[in-house]
């Protein structure tokens, strides 16, 4: 069933509409907030809240719109005013996200120990250089990376412009690359 | 144009936001420039490693402490019709205190009357030789017109 007429049902009071839905979407959206920067306590009520406020709002998605869109919007905002009000963010523990996907995920065939070694020390540094980067341009890249969003869309969802998602993504992705050391610019040749 | 304008193309290229002339732009400098080509090689891992973040799940049991749409309305029905009834009872009180009000006052037997009146006194006659008394004079005399 599809997000539009799962929406529709869950206007007429369907409970188990509420119910497929809110289990497609949790677990993307708990990682969203997770990811940004919000600590587990945090993303969990962010998390309810988002629910809380499918149910009891009313709303109108535009035919061209999709529900993804919208409903990352909500969660982007709720996150917004979240940072707003904490005035400060708890970093998640990143060393469970860099992790071997106990809690899901697609597991690539086995690989071999010394590979799998040196891609876990990878994904290690990875989570903690994300950590490292403002909980808006996490946000953003979230949006890009696991939501998939266009850049019309995460402007659309943030408030942003589109030459700032851009802008974000790519001084995000530059300070990543040369974190872990993959890249490094020589000085400041060829600008 | 300079490398980090293209280094950006590159990332606007990796999210399929590059326009035609953009992309053959940077295919072009890219088949020239072994820094950059190592930029889009890095951000290729790093979206992959990003993609590759395990999934956190959160607490069980979190989204079933919400109520369904259906107890919500159920909720809100409560709540919406209590705050019918009280209006309504408010209005019905009102209008109770508001008629015994009026009705005091038709009732109100001759000497309730004689007070309010009496209560006019003020606005007994003019002292003689004033401006009130003269007005008055020719306002009786303008009946007689």
């Amino acid at each position: 069933m599809d997000d539009r007429t799962l929406i529709r049902r869950i206007g007429k009071g369907d409970d188990h509409a509420f119910r497929i839905l809110a289990d497609r979407y949790r677990r993307p959206l708990y990682n969203f907030f997770l990811r940004s920067g919000a600590s587990i306590e945090d993303s969990e009520d962010l998390l309810q809240q988002l629910f809380m406020k499918l149910i009891g709002g009313s709303y109108e998605i535009r035919e061209d719109a999709s529900f993804k869109t919208y409903i990352y919007r909500v969660a982007a905002n709720l996150l917004i005013d979240h940072m707003r009000r904490s005035r400060r963010v708890d970093f998640v523990d990143f060393d469970a996200l860099s992790g071997d996907g106990e809690t899901g995920g697609v597991r690539a065939p086995a690989p071999l120990p010394d590979e799998e070694a040196e891609a876990s020390e990878l994904r290690q540094r990875y989570a903690t250089a994300l950590e490292t980067l403002p909980a808006p341009w996490r946000a953003v890249l979230e949006l890009r990376v696991t939501a998939e969003m266009s850049y019309k869309e995460i402007a659309e969802s943030t408030g942003l412009t589109v030459g700032a998602v851009e802008s974000i993504l790519f001084r995000a992705r530059e300070r990543l690359s040369r974190m872990l050391g993959e890249f490094r610019p020589e000085g400041r040749a060829g600008e | 144009m300079n490398c980090r304008d293209f280094r950006k193309l590159v990332s606007k290229r990796m999210d399929g936001e590059a326009t035609r002339p953009e992309e053959e732009m940077l295919r072009l400098h890219l088949e020239s420039c072994a820094e950059c080509r190592a930029f889009s090689e890095s951000l290729a891992a790093i979206v992959g490693l990003h993609r590759g973040l395990a999934e956190l799940e959160p607490r069980a049991g979190l989204l079933e402490m919400i109520p369904g749409p259906n107890r919500f309305a159920e909720h809100l029905s409560i709540w919406w019709k209590t705050g019918i009834a009280a209006a309504a009872a408010a209005v019905v009180l009102l209008g109770i205190m508001a008629g015994g009000y009026v009705t005091a006052g038709w009732n109100a037997g001759p000497s309730a009357r004689q007070a309010e009146v009496s209560e006019l006194d003020y606005l007994g006659a003019y002292p003689p030789g004033s401006l009130g008394e003269a007005l008055m004079s020719t306002a009786e005399g303008e009946d007689d017109v």
